[in-house]
């Protein structure tokens, strides 16, 4: 059975040995085994190299004692180069152990002894074969296998070029056609509010009607326009974001203000619970804003009747915001795909328009921004709730009034500076003149004229404007030794700590009081 | 019948027999296409082919998979080239492709050049 599977394969079989005889009774013997082998019979050592130049062969047959170089060079010779693989059976009327040892350790994969027994050699060239057969088949298949993967990748790249081709000219697309269309849209708006102002003349109330309808739909179309506009920001990861001290309460009363004309309207009631102080969080006003507007207009969209509640509460080092409505909620299979973009699910029953799916989206983006975290619960037909927590402005502001006065001062005037900030403790007794004088030791070894030094309550900063990165470096660690040094002068021996942490302008904020947060938690 | 060679294609899929027949126009190989959609279509036409005949054949099959086709069109006539073409590309495949006695083993891709290159392969002397 098995040699009626090799007839397929053709095997070309070396043997190699000085003895006539032998060499004749050994081919012979192969080729009455397989009328399909390819047998060749050598008998020196020179012959045998040169049958390897060719076509090397499939198994080798080999004397040890060959009479130009013995079987053991050959046998090495073969076992060094590309041939190694090539199975070889030692050949030898020799009995010497140590010699078949050194065969084997040398590579050889079988002995035959001298003189040749048929019925034992064909059954040891037959399991050679056997085995050389499935190597083969092995290496075929890792070989195919291989080259498919590499083309199978070749196409992907290929795809995944072509797709993000696509995708650039898709945003290209967005991009101008956004611009362009929100030019007129202006002028549009514009127009029409001046003529429901009674700018341009009288109008009737079927015209007043008419025209706030077309405003509405206007309004809607440039929030479309202005969502599209940021989810291509989004991903590009080109949405800018200025964080400022802003108080949160403040900005949720504004934006629920502006509710409220429609709430009344159809109904609804706005429930506010907000603590009576002031809150503040480190975000950009704005973008904010039209988080709290996406989720206070989708609340609305799909509250027939009951209420909106908009709660604050201070979680301590964070604020958690909460936009509840009792409108007809989400079914729990739609919930995690309501941040994911273009994935309008069918909440049809609000009466105003479609939107675009966008604003949860970009909601995530904004809240995700600003450190904080958004997510949803929501029971059908009971209502939806909307939470998101933001990480709150800590900071005690009389410490860093000059700084971030500098600060903003330092933003118009330059396009990068470094900011570094050295915490100074145990000054002694009258820590304020002990900074005092340290400043002033400082100031004389600044390097530049552009380069500020600001006093604080616990330390000292420093701006450096358009420094490069070592630079900056070098400079920390200069005025380190300053203060050291100073510090001792003026005989403050109490010096315990003494640590500074940089940070830059516009790679870690964008804004002063980013930065002086950014100074403040880096520790 | 003339003595051009012929190529037989067992497919079941359409899309991937329009890919084939786009790539061997393409490439001018000068081989007459035959298909069939399943294993036992394919053996009758092998007999009807042989000897001058390439058979491309696609692993999954309604009635038996193309590594059987493989030895069933071998046991035909073992002179004739076979070529397993699949969407899949895992080793163990390779191997029964090998076993089966398949001359060559390529991947499908959108282009079908792999299958060219195999064709160009077994259609040298």
């Amino acid at each position: 059975m098995a040699l009626d599977r090799m007839k397929l394969n053709k095997f070309k079989i070396l043997v190699v040995e000085d003895n006539p005889s032998d060499r004749v009774l050994l081919a012979d013997l192969l080729k009455k085994m397989n009328e399909h082998f390819e047998v060749r019979s050598v008998g020196s050592y020179i012959d045998a190299k040169a049958a390897f130049e060719g076509d090397a062969p499939d198994l080798v047959l080999l004397d040890i004692y060959l009479p130009d170089k013995t079987g053991f060079s050959f046998l090495q010779e073969i076992h060094k180069n590309t041939f190694r693989d090539i199975p070889v059976i030692l050949v030898s009327s020799t009995s010497d152990k140590e010699d078949k040892l050194k065969g084997f350790e040398m590579g050889a994969i079988d002995f035959i002894n001298k003189p040749i027994v048929a019925e034992d050699m064909k059954a040891r060239v037959a399991v050679q074969l056997r085995l050389k057969k499935i190597k083969d088949d092995y290496e075929w298949a890792f070989q195919k296998t291989n080259e498919g993967i590499k083309l199978l990748y070749k196409e992907l790249e290929n795809k995944n070029a072509q797709l993000e081709k696509l995708n650039q000219i898709k945003d290209d697309f967005v991009n101008i056609v956004s611009h362009e269309l929100r030019t007129p849209l202006t002028v549009i708006r514009e127009s029409i509010s001046q003529i429901v102002d009674g700018l341009l003349g009288d109008i009737n109330e079927k015209q007043n009607k008419y025209l706030n309808t077309s405003l509405t739909n206007i309004d809607y179309l440039i929030r479309i326009i202005n969502d599209l506009l940021d989810i291509s920001k989004i991903e590009k990861g080109k949405i800018e974001i200025y964080k400022e001290k802003v108080d949160i309460i403040d900005l949720i009363e504004e934006v629920v203000f502006n509710f409220l004309p429609q709430t009344e309207k159809k109904g609804l009631q706005i429930k506010f619970d907000v603590p009576d102080q002031k809150m503040y969080i480190l975000a950009d006003k704005q973008r904010i804003i039209q988080v709290m507007n996406n989720l206070v207009a989708n609340a609305y969209k799909f509250t027939q009747k009951g209420y909106i509640e908009i709660s604050v509460i201070d979680e301590g080092s964070s604020v958690k915001c909460t936009v509840r409505d009792t409108g007809i909620g989400v079914a729990p299979k739609d919930l995690p795909r309501l941040f994911s973009k273009f994935d309008q699910i069918g909440r049809q029953s609000g009466p105003g328009m479609k939107g675009t799916g966008l604003g949860l989206v970009i909601a995530k983006e904004i809240i995700e921004r600003h450190d904080g975290k958004i997510h949803v619960e929501s029971v059908l037909q009971e209502g939806t709730k909307f939470i998101f927590t933001l990480p709150k402005y800590n900071i005690l502001e009389e410490d860093y009034l000059n700084l971030i006065v500098c600060l903003g001062e330092q933003i118009k005037k330059y396009n990068s500076f470094a900011l570094i900030g050295y915490k100074i403790f145990g000054l002694g007794q009258q820590p304020q003149e002990s900074l005092t004088h340290l400043t002033s030791q400082i100031k004389n070894h600044l390097l530049g004229v552009s380069d500020q030094i600001v006093l604080g309550k616990n330390g000292v900063y420093i701006i450096l404007p358009d420094t490069k990165k070592e630079h900056v470096n070098l400079t920390a660690q200069m005025i380190c030794q300053i203060i050291e040094e100073k510090s001792q002068g003026v005989s403050l021996k109490t010096l315990k700590d003494l640590n500074f942490h940089i940070v830059n302008y516009p790679q870690d904020g964008r804004t002063a009081d980013e930065l002086v947060v950014k100074l403040e938690t880096n520790k | 019948m003339t003595g051009k060679l012929k190529l037989l294609v067992v497919d079941a899929n359409t899309d991937d027999r329009v890919i084939v027949q786009e790539a061997v126009r393409k490439a001018g190989l000068g081989v007459d296409l035959v298909f069939a959609q399943n294993g036992k279509e394919g053996v009758d036409k092998a007999n009807e082919l042989k000897p001058a005949c390439i058979a491309v054949l696609d692993t999954i099959l309604s009635d038996m998979d193309g590594f059987e086709l493989c030895r069933k069109i071998k046991e035909i006539d073992e002179n004739l080239k076979v070529v397993i073409y699949t969407g899949i590309v895992d080793a163990v495949d390779a191997s029964k492709a090998r076993t089966a006695g398949a001359d060559d083993f390529c991947v499908k891709t959108t282009d079908g050049a792999p299958l060219i290159n195999a064709l160009k392969g077994l259609m040298e002397p």
